[in-house]
């Protein structure tokens, strides 16, 4: 029996070998699952002595080498993040003469954090369109997923690195609204509300980015998947934002950033459990 | 003074329960309608598959 | 007739049958209620809506999981023919809480947590229908529509606590203070009554509806398998 499974890549399924009509005479036998003579260039499943400490290591290698990937592709054409950032310019700029702000004290929290967190979820929602209609268009998804490594970890490498895409524009737009609203942005707590908030905003924005690139509609089926699904986040960084900046007690920040927190461990773990459905074939 | 208490919105009442069978009743009909493309589909392509074999 | 069919048709009969019993209960049996007026018996058929609504998601959810661990088709046809049903049922629920609302709380709309908690998740459920339209390939379809069906379904329970949360810790009043909010007011026996055999009646509707609809889908496949194998022959 002849088989030739591809050299160099395991599939995740068992290959099967199917029966060369020649050489096979009894077409209607079971086909065997593993056979010696099927040339084995890597194990189908790491072997059974490797420790977890190897996996990991494996595992952030490889999200390790996506996320350094997207790095070195922005670095040379820096189309993702300069979109991402003129973008929420602009967002900023319509907010102004859309909304009469108010220059008042007592309201200016509310509404910076408003202003903020839609600046940022706008143009968050961009460059996770961007970044995985860029993986599907240029084949990287598919040339990613012959490669031997768990799934979750391609998943891992594409949400880091849009964290990472969203948090570069976020320090930028952070001191842009500091001047524009003459309210000082650059606060640890804050910070870490953003950093919380995009962390959850890109874990099942990169989810379901990856399904959406695949719809006919889909520039506009991103959205339409995540902002009612990304509610919670919204509403606790809105907030917590609000309360910070308006330098309320920790009674009034702290529930939102366990919120947050409780957010994105829940849907971090969902996405690392389903992900693996999305790109099997 | 005890009719004066129950307010008369008999009218909101009868708004909802339209909702309550319209709504279903539309969803119905547009099961109806899916149905009779289907059917004509079907025959549509057995009509084809007679030609392809004539 | 095939078995299935006819047992299809007594389901049918039966369901008809007991929505109009419980439509002569909540008219005839239901008393009316003195501080609302005769808008409260909306509730008789409003809170099952909700229910009908949350356990079609509830199918959707568990078929879709099924689906992605065996791949069978059944599964997927269970889980999108439940959500149509439920999205029906949801909008039903926020429409006619509106029509409630408005001489009760002289407004149609407040933000309060479970009004805007059932928009949010009428929305995940159209989004789901919507991300079903735009994909072609069934397997690909049935199982993004899984994975979206599980996301969508954790998220709500947050979303509700969350928006709870916003009111608690700044209590501002979005409307104007109700004692008697929707179905806390204490029921009379014979309101109960009315309420639980609704919420029995409702059950059986959604069944019937389901039953009826998977079997308008597998019509739809064998169409789609037709038009797949004559372009190909």
């Amino acid at each position: 029996m002849h088989c030739r499974p591809p050299p160099a890549v395991q599939l995740r399924t068992e290959y099967k070998c199917m029966p060369n009509s020649s050489t096979d005479s009894h077409p209607a036998a079971p086909l065997p699952v593993a056979d010696t003579d099927v040339p084995r260039p890597l194990p189908a499943s790491p072997a059974r002595t490797e420790s977890w400490q190897q996996k990991a290591a494996d595992f952030l290698r490889a999200a390790g080498a996506v996320v350094w990937k997207d790095l070195s592709a922005e670095r040379r054409s820096k189309e993702l993040v300069s979109a991402m950032l003129v973008f929420s310019l602009l967002v900023v700029l319509i907010f102004n003469f859309a909304l009469e702000l108010e220059r008042s004290r007592a309201t200016l929290a509310t509404v910076v954090s408003g202003v903020l967190w839609v600046t940022f979820i706008f143009a968050g929602t961009i460059g996770l369109n961007r970044s995985l209609a860029m993986e599907k268009d240029r084949g990287s998804l598919d040339g990613l997923l012959l490669a031997p490594v768990d799934r979750s970890a391609l998943y891992f490498g594409k949400a880091a690195g849009n964290l990472l895409f969203m948090g570069l524009v976020e320090i930028i737009i952070l001191p842009v609204l500091s001047v524009l609203f003459n309210l000082s942005l650059i606060n640890p707590l804050l910070l870490l509300v953003v950093l919380l908030g995009t962390l959850g905003y890109a874990a099942v924005g990169t989810l379901l980015a990856s399904m959406a690139i695949h719809s006919r509609a889909r520039d506009v089926m991103l959205p339409i998947l995540l902002f009612p699904v990304a509610i919670p986040v919204l509403v606790a960084s809105v907030k917590a934002s609000a309360a910070i900046l308006a330098a309320a007690g920790w009674d009034e920040i702290g529930p939102w950033i366990n919120l947050l927190i409780g957010y994105d461990v829940i849907f971090v773990a969902i996405a690392f459990m389903v992900f693996d459905y999305i790109v099997e074939e | 003074m005890l009719l004066d208490e129950t307010p008369n919105t008999v009218g909101y009442m009868i708004a909802g329960y339209a909702v309550f069978f319209g709504l279903p009743f539309l969803y119905l009909v547009s099961w109806l309608v899916r149905q009779r493309d289907l059917e004509k589909d079907i025959e549509l392509i057995e009509t084809l598959s007679e030609e392809k074999k004539k | 007739m095939s078995k299935s069919d006819r047992n299809l048709q007594i389901l049918n009969v039966v369901t008809a049958l007991l929505l109009v019993a419980a439509t002569g209960l909540v008219f005839l049996y239901a008393p009316r209620e003195t501080s609302m007026g005769d808008v409260q018996r909306i509730f008789y058929f409003h809170v099952p809506s909700a229910w009908v609504a949350g356990l079609a998601f509830l199918v959707t959810v568990i078929a879709g999981i099924a689906y992605l661990r065996t791949h069978e088709g059944t599964w997927d046809v269970v889980a999108s023919s439940s959500v149509e049903i439920g999205v029906v049922f949801a909008l039903m629920n926020i429409i006619t809480g509106a029509i409630w609302a408005r001489p009760i709380w002289n407004t149609w709309w407040t933000w309060d947590p479970r009004l805007t908690t059932a928009t949010i998740t009428w929305l995940i459920y159209v989004a789901y229908l919507m991300l079903r339209a735009g994909i072609e390939d069934p397997d690909r379809r049935a199982r993004f529509a899984a994975v979206y069906g599980i996301v969508g379904f954790v998220s709500v329970p947050i979303t509700y606590f969350s928006i709870q949360m916003m009111r608690s810790i700044h209590p501002v009043l979005f409307g104007p203070a109700n004692p008697l909010a929707k179905g806390s007011a204490p029921l009379t026996p014979a309101m109960l009554q009315t309420f639980l055999f609704c919420l029995f009646t409702f059950t059986v509707v959604y069944f019937c509806f389901l039953f009826n609809r998977i079997r308008l889908q597998r019509l739809n496949d064998r169409v789609e398998q037709l038009k797949a194998k004559l372009l190909s022959a």
